[in-house]
């Protein structure tokens, strides 16, 4: 029997060609996009399954309440560390890892600032496991030891057999000399874990100097590169830790301290969007969660076109289905077959998806973490996706169709009297006018999202940001000077400025202020930028009243920003120059009110702000170049000066522009994202609606031949096709209206600056769904009026 | 086994209706061969539909097999469909995407009988029609007579109780007929077989032993 019917089914699919390939088509874009989807879904959930005891592994993570601000963050302070070992009997083991980004030498070979290294400690490695092709856990015990992975001693020392590079030195940042002491294999399985390079923690420890600069012994210092792994004893509640790590760091900090600390399960740790893993990758759900609900109006469309075509069918279909019947066909015989129809259907789609799946990860590469590839087929939560995604898939389209095929009556079919059939025009009227409410909504969305770009790009920020660069220097403040002045020499440079962030970054510094003369602001965290007196005429920053800074050292004078005397209660700038703030507790003059520019990206408001002077952080060198300037030769004469003043540290400079730029990366990426759905959804739906009108014109072409014979025009014949798609595309203009108008209301609130929804978005999308829904139907129905009247009626 | 008892049927035309069988009251017992005259538009074939269990009387009781058929379910319908009851369309009625081999197993299948058995049955009805050159095409690509005959062939292969035919050898040549006609009277003299037919031709209608008449839907 089901050879029977899956005979029929093909001979039906290959008799209906091209439906079958709107089918096909349709719901493959959809398949794929699930298939993909579900690929990155299952790629972040399985991260780190693999440890033996996983499930007793652990990370400290805290949240500290700086009162206006609360940080999130794995730093834990290394007192806190030691105190756990020595009086926490819950804990089995503590690995406590110390990123560190060294500037790697080997004799005279550089390599530049490497990632992937760590300092660790033997017990790192009780636990999680590696395989340990040279060495043990115990060289780590002494100072001035490092493990390489196999990878990364090929790339240190290549072609040497790993039993050689045993006992080879690498030095770290021009001071450091360790040497390799053992060889480890990369865990294998998915991980977050991906060191490189281990170095004794004994290095630190031994060293005061290195000590000193990263804060050791201090209990308030929450560096996010000093992690903690740790694994339980069997049995003990992770909660009941929690508490000790309050106790033990209770004496230590503000009483009033809202603090938390906790333990997060291994499996968590690559999912938490706040805190992330040494700087990995993290899953990013909330975006995984847009993405599903994508792919499922992705695959409602194509299962829409399925039905449509499937129910306008049916009257073809029909007989069949009565013949069977009077046969002995029972009615769920008939489902089973149709449902059986949709599986084929469903399954020629998979087949189809699995060979867009590589073309798609390569469109959307910028999207999708680089981990996920066609290699992935090869796991079985992957492989047994695509059968199940054919089993629902098909199930669903089929379904509603089949149940309408199997309620006819044999004898009113085979009699062509299937009523019913014409009543699903309305069915298929609603299910259009949903394809195309989605499709417009999605196009509505889209111009929408640019308009907002646009206006963010355009919107005056309150500085200057074209021809302007910025570069992080690498400390030793001699050097740093010296090459400023080689810089003022160069032609093209127009100012140099010596200060922290530029005016907008994303990093914020902010310190405890009091401001105002009725107390309005009263230690609060106040957001600061360290400048010279050149920062604010280089970035072309607004003097609204008194003036600039003069040098100094140290804080001394103070700029503060509109929004800031506004909040402290002055009505004009000028009456806030001359008064007092108080930063860290001590007073200091304001002499100016800069005009507000943004410190961020537009989604945020223009803060309360201070400017001041402070040699100690005036780590980044900002440069503006001429108007004229010939810009890749001023950037080859700055990067000269660079590498005489820094020759072991890489030219990287950031243009101001570029980084605001980053501020909008999502943004851009939604637009790309809605730009291909909206395409897709388009696609789609103008198939379907091609089917339809195919159809359409097909049941017609008698009704057709007879109005031409009776006098009516090519033009009256295409019209009076066209105007039931251009009432379903009004009715669904209608609704994608509202809910775009809703949704993309709902997103501009994201953005403390925004534009207004235009009106015209939406008769002018209405306007091209119209259009192309219209040349879609038109150009069948025109077909069929230019038809002699006579062949058409022959053929009846 | 098929008792009919005051069937009437009409259909809905304007505003009123137009009555196609009138009163209809009629016995056929079992191995019977019934043959139905009338001339064209009379409503034979729907009476014939009702016999079959493919279309519903508006009025009156109709028993099959003792039982009423108005209160059998779907489920009961299909099981007689599969089992007891052969129908040979007026229009062939084949099923275009299968071939001849295929349509004249279709109604095994639905009987979920064994493979081989299956295989031989229809062999051996392809062979008494001479169809079996023609076994792989499909209805399309045979004449009009042929696929009658293919018609006739899947109402016989599943041996029902008894067969339904409407005008079976209307697009036939006399021999053919003929033929046709005395494959269905050894079917209803070996097996037992009941056997209705339509039928324009009195020479078709002597095969059987009784014949109906019917006249503006009323039985003479
Ligand atoms: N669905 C319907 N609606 C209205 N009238 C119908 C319908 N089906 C059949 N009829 C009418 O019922 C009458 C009997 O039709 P039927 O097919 O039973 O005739 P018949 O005796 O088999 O004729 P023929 O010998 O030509 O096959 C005809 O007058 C026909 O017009
Ligand atoms: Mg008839």
């Amino acid at each position: 029997m089901i050879r029977n019917y899956i005979r029929t089914a093909l001979r039906n699919l290959w008799k209906n060609r091209f439906m079958s390939f709107v089918n096909i088509l349709g719901l493959s874009v959809g398949i794929s996009a699930a298939l993909v989807i579900w690929m990155i879904v299952h790629y972040d959930l399985s991260f780190d399954r693999f440890h033996q005891n996983g499930d007793r592994m652990y990370r400290i993570v805290s949240r500290l309440d700086f009162h206006q601000m609360i940080i999130n963050t794995s730093g834990v302070p290394i007192p806190l560390i030691e105190a756990l070992r020595s009086q926490s009997a819950g804990i089995e083991e503590t690995a406590f890892l110390y990123q560190y980004s060294p500037n790697v030498k080997i004799g005279e070979r550089k390599f530049g600032v490497l990632e992937k290294t760590t300092f660790a400690e033997p017990e790192y490695f009780n636990v999680v496991e590696y395989k340990w092709l040279y060495g043990s856990p115990v060289v780590l015990k002494n100072p001035l030891q490092a493990v390489l992975t196999e990878e990364r001693a090929e790339q240190y020392f290549p072609g040497t057999p790993l039993a050689e590079v045993i006992g080879r030195e690498v030095k770290y940042d021009d001071s450091i000399s360790v040497s390799v002491a053992g060889i480890v294999q990369s865990l294998k399985g998915r991980t977050d874990f991906d060191f490189q390079e281990f170095v004794s923690m004994q290095t630190v420890r031994s060293d005061l100097g290195m000590q000193r600069m990263r804060g050791w012994d201090s209990w308030n210092n929450f560096n996010s590169s000093i992690n903690v792994i740790l694994r339980l004893r069997p049995g003990v509640a992770p909660e009941k830790i929690d508490a000790e790590l309050a106790a033990l760091i209770k004496p230590h900090t503000d009483k009033d301290s809202e603090n938390k600390y906790s333990l997060q399960p291994l499996r968590e740790i690559h999912l938490d969007p706040g805190i992330d893993f040494f700087g990995q990758r993290q899953a990013n759900l909330p975006v995984l969660y847009k993405l599903g609900a994508l792919v499922v109006f992705l695959l409602l469309l194509g299962g829409i076109n399925f039905v449509n075509l499937q129910t306008a069918q049916a009257g073809e279909r029909a007989k069949e289905i009565g013949i069977r019947k009077s046969l002995g066909s029972s009615k769920s015989s008939v489902v089973a077959q149709f449902l059986g129809e949709s599986f084929v259907m469903a399954t020629f789609a998979a087949i189809v998806s699995i060979l867009l799946v590589p073309a798609i990860l390569a469109a959307f590469r910028n999207f999708i973490p680089e981990g996920v590839t066609i290699a992935m087929f090869a796991e079985w939560q992957v492989f047994l996706f695509i059968p199940a995604l054919v089993l629902v898939v098909g199930l669903l389209a089929g379904i509603y169709p089949a149940f309408v095929l199997a309620r006819f009556q044999p004898v009113k079919v085979l009699k062509n009297q299937v009523y019913g059939i014409n009543s699903k025009a309305r069915l298929r009227q609603v299910l259009t006018v949903s394809q195309f409410s989605i499709a417009l909504a999605l196009i509505m969305a889209t111009i929408i999202v640019s308009e907002q770009t646009k206006y963010v790009n355009r919107k005056d920020l309150g500085f200057a940001k074209d021809a302007r660069l910025f570069v992080k220097a690498p400390g030793f403040r001699a050097t740093t000077d010296k090459m400023k002045d080689q810089l003022e020499a160069v032609p093209e440079i127009e100012m140099i400025s010596q200060a922290y962030s530029p005016p907008s970054f994303s990093g914020t510094s902010s310190t405890t202020m009091s401001f105002g003369s009725n107390g309005e602001i009263k230690d609060a965290m106040v957001e600061m930028k360290y400048i010279d007196e050149k920062y604010v005429p280089l970035y072309g920053i607004k003097i609204a009243a008194g003036r600039n800074l003069l040098p100094a050292d140290t804080i001394h004078e103070v700029l503060v920003n509109e929004s800031f005397a506004k909040a402290a209660g002055f009505k004009t700038p000028e009456d806030a120059v001359g008064q007092l703030i108080a930063i860290n507790g001590k007073k200091h003059p304001v002499v100016g009110v800069v005009a507000d520019f943004h410190t961020k990206g537009m989604q945020s408001r223009i803060p309360p702000l201070a400017l001041s002077t402070d040699e100690l952080r005036k780590t980044m060198l900002h440069v503006a170049l001429r108007k004229d300037a010939d810009v890749p030769r001023a950037l080859d004469k700055i990067k000269a000066a660079w590498d005489a003043s820094f020759p072991d540290d890489d030219f990287k400079p950031t243009f101001v522009d570029e980084a605001l730029a980053r501020f909008y990366d999502s943004e851009v990426k939604l637009r790309q994202l809605l730009g291909w759905a909206t395409g897709i959804a388009i696609f789609i739906s103008c198939l379907g609606l091609l089917g339809l009108a195919i159809y359409a014109t097909r049941q017609r072409t008698k009704e057709i031949g007879i109005r031409k014979v009776l006098g009516a025009s090519v033009g009256s014949i295409v019209v009076l096709f066209s105007k039931d798609v251009t009432k379903l595309v009004c009715i669904a203009a209608f609704i994608a209206s509202g809910v775009a108008w809703y949704a993309m209301d709902k997103w501009l609130t994201g953005f403390a600056y925004h534009i207004h929804i235009p009106w015209w978005v939406f008769p002018s999308a209405a306007a091209t769904a119209l259009l192309l829904a219209l040349a879609t139907v038109a150009a069948q129905a025109l077909k069929a009026a230019m038809v002699n009247p006579v062949q058409s009626l022959k053929s009846e | 086994m098929i008792q009919l008892r005051n069937i009437s049927k009409h259909y809905p035309v304007g505003f009123g209706k137009h009555e196609i069988l009138k009163n209809v009251d009629m016995v056929i017992h079992e191995g019977e061969f019934v043959s139905i005259m009338g001339p064209s538009g009379s409503g034979k074939s729907t009476l014939l539909h009702i016999l079959g269990l493919l279309e519903e009387p508006s009025e009156g009781e109709y028993l099959f097999q003792g039982e009423l058929v108005h209160k059998m379910n779907d489920k009961k319908r299909t099981q007689l469909h599969r089992g007891a009851i052969g129908f040979v369309f007026q229009a062939y009625h084949l099923i275009d995407e299968l071939t001849v081999y295929e349509n004249i197993e279709t109604p095994l299948l639905y009987k979920n009988m064994p493979s081989s058995e299956r295989k031989s049955r229809v062999a051996d009805i392809l062979d008494r029609f001479n169809m079996v050159a023609k076994k792989d095409l499909f209805p399309n690509q045979l004449s009009g007579g042929q696929q009658q005959l293919v018609g006739i062939a899947r109402a016989i292969v599943a041996e029902p109780s008894v067969i339904f035919a409407d005008e079976p050898t209307g697009n036939l040549h006399s021999d053919q007929a003929k033929s046709i006609m005395e494959l269905f009277a050894e079917l209803n003299k070996k097996d037992g077989i009941t056997i209705v037919q339509v039928t324009h031709s009195d020479v078709n209608a002597g095969y059987g032993n009784r014949v109906v008449e019917i006249m503006d839907g009323r039985i003479k």
